[in-house]
């Protein structure tokens, strides 16, 4: 009876192993069938040749060329020591090879905006150069982070912005470094604004009223990039509005349409 | 000989050398894209992920075991879980990652089979490969990989029993791992 009971049972996780290698079980049969696979050489097997399968599907989709700065945005944000390494006897091989900002930063660094204004020749060329600053700064952030950097460290937590409505093709994340009490958020999709118009940044703590974090204009892909040198709590609740430029607003005028919130 | 490439770029990564981060994006980077995009479909949301699961990569670059599989498959399957995640609005941390057990008999089968053949080959090889299953596989393992559906979710969707969701992805496997083996790719 046992030995039935154990034969239907590896039969039933045998079948499942295609789709827990396509990641479509659910959390509880995903876990019975990974305790089942540690003792079982038979499913194994089975699972490491479909896994040559589900390999071959990544290289099946159309090749698309990543925009330059995603390589830019990676090695930038690396240069933050992995959590729990040494910032002492690892600092040189985490910097990365950039200019180094020499200034302190602004509460909100620009990493990114075009002058719309000036013909586009000399705005994107100068958009390259504030792309070039604004990576720079970023490298500065890096190593003011790697100079701040204690032996015991966190790893920072994402949380995802997410649009709706008119800001609904735009998105964002949180990076919290909570050892350092900053936070960087980056925003793409932004919608282009009215000349009149800047977008706010919000940091809204619970129970509490919003307290800008600055204005900006995205570049011209509706990018952007900002540290915020606030320790953001759980339950707080990042937002971006419009507002009138070149000021911004000392409270938000509208609904947010792309927010966020610290969850744990 | 990829293989001691990914070795030794593993290794790089491990020690936390910054240009092996470089390199493996310069080696990886437009692949990952392209999966993120595929799953996706917003360049914005793919350049997020990708960037999320390179930082992912970088700080448990010690935990790469090249006998697992290829720096590849390591790559792409992050970025395409994190792809997924974004898509079920999941947070990362709550994913717990898939992993290939060792195995004797498998790591007698030789490197990962992906490592060594060129990608436009190897992605011409898979469409064939996609393009003779029957419609009702495919489907079942597109809307899983690309989609981040779960075989329920198909079951319900398409209107069958969970279990034949299940043999349609098992069998569609198996008859890919079959062409491609054919094919004559070092499986």
């Amino acid at each position: 009876m046992t030995a039935e009971w154990d034969r239907l049972d590896h039969d039933r996780m045998e079948e499942a192993v295609a789709a827990y290698l396509l990641d479509a079980l659910e959390e509880e049969e995903r876990a019975q069938l990974g305790a089942h696979i540690e003792g079982c050489p038979s499913c194994r097997a089975l699972m490491w040749r479909l896994s040559r399968a589900v390999n071959g599907l990544s290289i099946s989709v159309d090749d698309v060329r990543p925009p330059e700065r995603l390589r830019e945005r990676i090695m930038a944000a690396a240069a933050v020591p992995p959590p729990g390494q040494d910032a002492v006897g690892q600092t040189a091989p985490h910097i990365i090879a950039l200019p180094v900002a020499t200034t302190p930063e602004p509460p909100l660094v620009e990493t990114h905006r075009v002058r719309r204004s000036r013909p586009r020749a000399v705005a994107y060329g100068a958009a390259a150069a504030v792309i070039a600053a604004g990576i720079a700064a970023l490298a500065g952030l890096a190593v003011n982070l790697n100079n701040q950097l204690h032996h015991a460290m966190q790893p920072p937590s994402v949380y995802a912005l997410q649009g709706t409505n008119g800001m609904a093709a735009a998105s964002g994340k949180v990076t919290v470094f909570k050892d350092q009490g900053v936070a960087v958020v980056s925003l793409n999709g932004l919608p282009q604004l009215a000349s009149s118009q800047v977008y706010e940044l919000w940091v809204i703590e619970p129970n509490k009223r919003p307290v800008s974090a600055g204005v900006f204009t995205p570049d011209r892909f509706g990018s952007y990039t900002v540290k915020v040198d606030r320790d953001l709590k759980i339950g707080t609740t990042i937002a971006v509005t419009q507002e009138d430029g070149p000021q911004g607003a000392t409270q938000p005028t509208q609904r947010s349409e792309l927010t966020g919130t610290v969850t744990s | 000989m990829e293989l001691e490439a990914d070795l030794e770029l593993g290794e790089a990564l491990a020690a936390g050398h910054v240009r092996a981060l470089a390199g493996l994006y310069d080696r990886y980077g437009q692949l990952a894209y392209s999966v993120a995009l595929r799953v996706l479909g917003d360049p914005g949301r793919a350049e997020d992920v990708v960037q999320d699961a390179f930082l992912k990569l970088w700080h448990s670059a010690d935990r790469f075991d090249a006998r697992r599989g290829s720096l590849r498959s390591w790559v792409v399957t992050a970025v395409r879980n994190r792809s997924i995640d974004y898509l079920r609005g999941r947070n990362a941390h709550e994913r717990r990652e898939r992993e290939i057990p060792l195995d004797a008999e498998a790591r007698g089968e030789g490197s990962d089979p992906w490592s060594e053949v060129a990608t436009a080959m190897e992605r011409q090889i898979v469409r064939e490969a996609l393009t003779c299953l029957p419609p009702e596989q495919r489907q079942a393992v597109e809307l899983a990989y690309f989609a981040g559906y779960s075989h329920r979710e198909i079951a319900e969707m398409i209107r069958v029993p969970v279990s034949t969701v299940k043999g349609r992805m098992r069998l569609a496997l198996e008859k890919m791992h079959s062409y491609l083996q054919g094919r004559g790719l070092p499986l």
